[in-house]
């Protein structure tokens, strides 16, 4: 098999016109390549598998309802699809939709969650494996508190303000961190950008 | 309003980390044509796109991708079912102007127009066969991902079975574990001893400590993730440090150990961290350290 058919950050515009018209490979096709990563994100955001898969479902009928309507210069269609999903995912995490939560939450430490380096992924497969190594390489080089400011703002929502009364530190601080920790993650990701 | 003050909103923006009104603020900025913000803006938003990419992925349950591949065919129903086809041909045969009886098949000659149409009629079955070839040819596509969809949701409750399992293995362990513990806590020479961390100060751990058996449970949270190939290792020292053993942490960063026989005369307690098997003597930096 090709291995960049099944690759995220390969989903291209053509992909999604074929969508949008109704193509029930192509919709195969953009769910193969872009389910896990879509997944992760809303099992992250909602700490509950049953509620992701959900809203991951709920996700993808709006992807294709408003397909149409999708400018490919507002970045790439998959860069649309995490804008969408994670969106979603907070909306809910807001409306306190989401049920018991795993007993495993708890500490903001524990936003710090990412792959641990050379363990292996059995989902590589569908993965963008090169992109994944470079994007967990640029956040571990991360200073842990500018990527658990990030982290907090962009997993679960909240603002500079609510990150600094949550981690009693100057809102300044945070703002800081946050400049800090995007900036470095711009350089460090600058190669896969296109 | 200067640039200035925007350059640093652009990277919250980005991840929605700004308030409603600073957010609206850098919003009409953008919108009163400042390109360097929005160039700016672009990037960042694709940087925070990434993002999920650091996440480890997770199995997607398979009953998602059936429930949407129903709901997508209810929502683009084709656009051409067969009964609308057979209708349209049925009408291109009703507007087919009649060969003239008197015409005969030489008419066909004499009216190039209907022979024209004759062909324009073959073309059209042609196509039609052809495209319900092509339906055909999707059912079976169909099937095949529905027996694919059948496969994976028998074998996700292979794995579930197998993981309940494992938890029931686990479960016993943590019960005879447990049993140990309360062992100890009934000894009335029973000492406590605190670790508290060193590397990261949220670690911590104790130690359930028998003098009188040299036995000792000891439990560790909050411990900092093992890159591949480290261990942590529990250190008895007196004038010197002895292993007491390695052990690893578990998803929630905590471990826990069973120590059949502390060296006597132990003053101290430390755990570091070492290459995996443990080492004679401690190498690697002190996460943990606590005095009897
Ligand atoms: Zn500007």
């Amino acid at each position: 098999m090709e291995v960049s058919r099944n690759q995220a950050s390969c989903v291209d515009a053509a992909l999604l016109a074929r969508v949008a018209k109704g193509d029930i490979r192509a919709f195969d096709q953009l769910y193969e390549q872009t389910s896990p990563i879509l997944y992760a994100l809303a099992v992250r955001v909602l700490n509950n598998r049953d509620d992701a898969a959900e809203l991951l479902q709920e996700v993808y009928v709006e992807a294709w309802r408003k397909v149409d309507r999708y400018e490919g210069q507002r970045g790439s269609p998959m860069a649309w699809l995490v804008t969408l999903t994670r969106s979603r995912a907070i909306d809910r995490l807001r409306a306190g939709a989401s049920r018991a939560r795993d007993v495993s939450r708890g500490t903001d430490e524990q936003t710090v969650q990412r792959v641990r380096s050379g363990a292996p992924d059995p989902f590589d497969d569908y993965a963008d494996r090169e992109l994944r190594v470079l994007v967990e390489s640029a956040l571990s080089e991360l200073p842990a508190a500018q990527q658990q400011a990030v982290e907090l703002a962009f997993y679960e929502g909240l603002t500079h303000t609510e990150i600094a009364a949550r981690l009693k530190e100057p809102i300044g601080t945070i703002k800081t961190r946050i400049k800090l920790g995007m900036n470095k993650l711009r350089t460090a990701l600058r190669p896969v950008r296109s | 309003m200067g640039h200035e003050q925007f350059e640093e909103a652009v990277a919250l923006y980005a991840i929605e980390a700004l308030e409603p009104q600073e957010r609206a603020a850098l919003e009409s900025h953008v919108a009163s044509g400042c390109q360097e913000c929005r160039a700016a803006l672009a990037e960042y938003q694709e940087v925070a796109a990434l993002l999920p990419y650091g996440l480890r992925s997770q199995p997607v349950p398979h009953q998602v991708k059936s429930h949407l591949m129903q709901a997508f065919r209810r929502d683009f129903p084709d656009t051409e079912s067969d009964r609308e086809k057979a209708v349209k041909m049925s009408a291109a045969i009703e507007h087919t102007p009649r060969a003239p009886a008197f015409g005969g098949f030489f008419g066909l000659f004499a009216r190039p127009a209907l022979g024209l149409a004759c062909v324009v009629l073959l073309i059209g079955m042609t196509v039609y066969v052809l495209s319900l070839r092509t339906d055909m040819q999707k059912v079976l596509a169909e099937r095949q991902q529905l027996q694919t969809t059948l496969r994976g949701e028998l074998s996700d409750l292979r794995a579930q079975i197998a993981q309940r399992d494992r938890e029931t293995a686990d479960l016993r362990k943590e019960v005879a574990q447990r049993e140990e513990i309360m062992t100890f806590m009934r000894s009335p020479n029973m000492k406590v001893v605190a670790l508290s961390g060193l590397q990261a100060k949220s670690a911590g751990g104790f130690l359930l400590f028998d003098p009188q058996n040299r036995k000792a449970f000891f439990y560790a949270f909050n411990m900092p993730s093992l890159p591949p190939g480290k261990t942590y290792q529990l250190w008895a020292i007196m004038d010197r440090p002895v292993s007491a053993g390695t052990f690893d942490t578990d998803a929630g960063r905590k471990g826990r150990m069973l120590v059949d026989s502390v060296p006597g005369d132990v003053k101290k307690f430390a755990v570091s961290m070492e290459p995996q098997g443990g080492m004679p003597q401690p190498t690697g930096h002190l996460y943990l350290v606590g005095q009897l």
